[in-house]
């Protein structure tokens, strides 16, 4: 069942991506042929959305980016960040962590607007990677014949993880150099090691350590004077 | 133009969203797995009329069952866990004691899993009156649901 609901899952991707696709390949050939610079600047990307997040939740973070503008058309893409998680389970587990991450990746422009791709919807693909550790209190094991285990802990638990992330998104400029960016992501860990005893619950800049995971990012961006 | 595809990332994102869950899907029950092997017939066999019950406990685990395996739960705050093992075979009815040894260690699965406790096996041991012997052939003890020990009786 969860193999067909990925599958769904991809197949949405695919039909969203495609339609972007041919739309922007229509309009492509409606216009003349330019030839534009390889390097059109780079943009500084700040996360909004993990600062909130931690005012909200107490668990949030903080994410910079740059992306460099090639052609108006591809955008390497470079990410680093930081997050933390502090949740307790309905059933009192208290799970905390806190580490650093990073992302590398590319977009390619499927439409945009402006010398300098000001205006710009986008797709791509980014690689995730994080390693960090994490702590466990109040671990209680299920009731059995013989009761609950007595409430332990497992401190500084350590583990790597890995992952993709398939992006659509979209970036407005909004005053001058000052653009502001959403993105919806598709995420999958690649791979995830355990701690000697546990699995990770959350991994910093992937999220809940769930597989596969939709996610949405808000971004402000700056557009260096080069 | 840009107006056209923000719509997109829209249905994606809630299309997405809603068919995420984080429920749990593992197995949290931790059992040992003990099966019934018959010398005589060199083969696993069906034993009727067992009874068990962890020593200490009035507790019954199984009730007078026709059963081919033992799942048994280890003691989560103990080293030693024992059960005591009854049958009735022609009116009379015998028991034996089931000894357990092991070494615990939490492992945490999911925030909606929550925890269990993985065991290792170190000995198990009969008073032989219904087991002449018993072999532990995997000491890892958790949610594989995987055969631990084979209690050998001569019938």
């Amino acid at each position: 069942m969860s193999s067909s609901t990925s599958m769904n899952k991809i197949l949405l991707l695919c039909l969203l991506m495609s339609m972007a696709f041919s739309v922007s390949a229509a309009e492509k050939k409606k216009k003349e042929v330019i030839n534009i610079p390889l390097y059109q600047g780079v943009q500084i990307g700040l996360d909004l959305g993990s600062p909130l997040s931690g005012l909200l939740s107490g668990s949030g973070g903080a994410a910079v980016s740059a992306d460099v503008n090639l052609r108006n058309k591809y955008f390497p893409t470079i990410q680093l960040g930081h997050a933390s998680y502090d949740k307790t389970s309905d059933t009192g587990i208290h799970f905390t962590t806190s580490g650093q991450y990073f992302k590398l990746g590319v977009n390619k422009a499927l439409a945009y607007s402006g010398t300098k791709a000001e205006n710009l919807f986008y797709a791509g693909a980014h690689c995730g990677f994080s390693s960090f550790s994490y702590s466990l209190d109040n671990l209680v094991s299920n009731v059995n014949y013989w009761g609950k285990s007595t409430a332990t802990s497992l401190q500084d638990e350590k583990s790597t993880a890995g992952w993709i992330e398939l992006v659509a998104g979209v970036r407005v400029q909004v005053l001058g150099p000052l653009s502001l960016g959403w993105n919806v992501q598709y995420r999958s860990t690649l791979h995830v090691s355990n701690g000697n005893y546990s699995i990770p619950a959350y991994i910093p800049g992937y999220g809940q350590n769930y597989k596969p995971k939709p996610a949405m990012t808000f971004h402000l961006y700056y557009r260096l004077p080069l | 133009m840009i107006k056209r595809y923000l719509t997109l990332p829209v249905l994606a994102l809630f299309l997405l969203t809603s068919c995420n869950s984080g429920g749990c899907y593992e197995s949290t029950s931790v059992k040992v797995y003990c099966t019934l092997h018959s010398l005589l017939q060199n083969k696993d066999v069906k034993m009727d009329s067992i009874s068990v019950w962890g020593a200490g406990s009035d507790s019954l685990v199984y009730n007078n069952e026709s059963l081919s395996e033992l799942e048994l739960d280890l003691n989560p705050n103990a080293q030693e866990t024992k059960y005591v093992v009854q049958i009735k075979t022609d009116g009379n009815l015998y028991k034996d004691t089931l000894s357990l040894k092991h070494t615990n260690q939490p492992w945490f699965q999911s925030m909606e899993c929550g925890c269990m406790v993985f065991s290792t096996l170190d000995t198990c041991l009969t008073t032989g009156t219904i087991f002449q012997s018993a072999n532990i052939v995997n000491h890892q003890v958790n949610n594989q649901q995987t055969e631990n020990v084979v209690l050998n009786f001569n019938e």
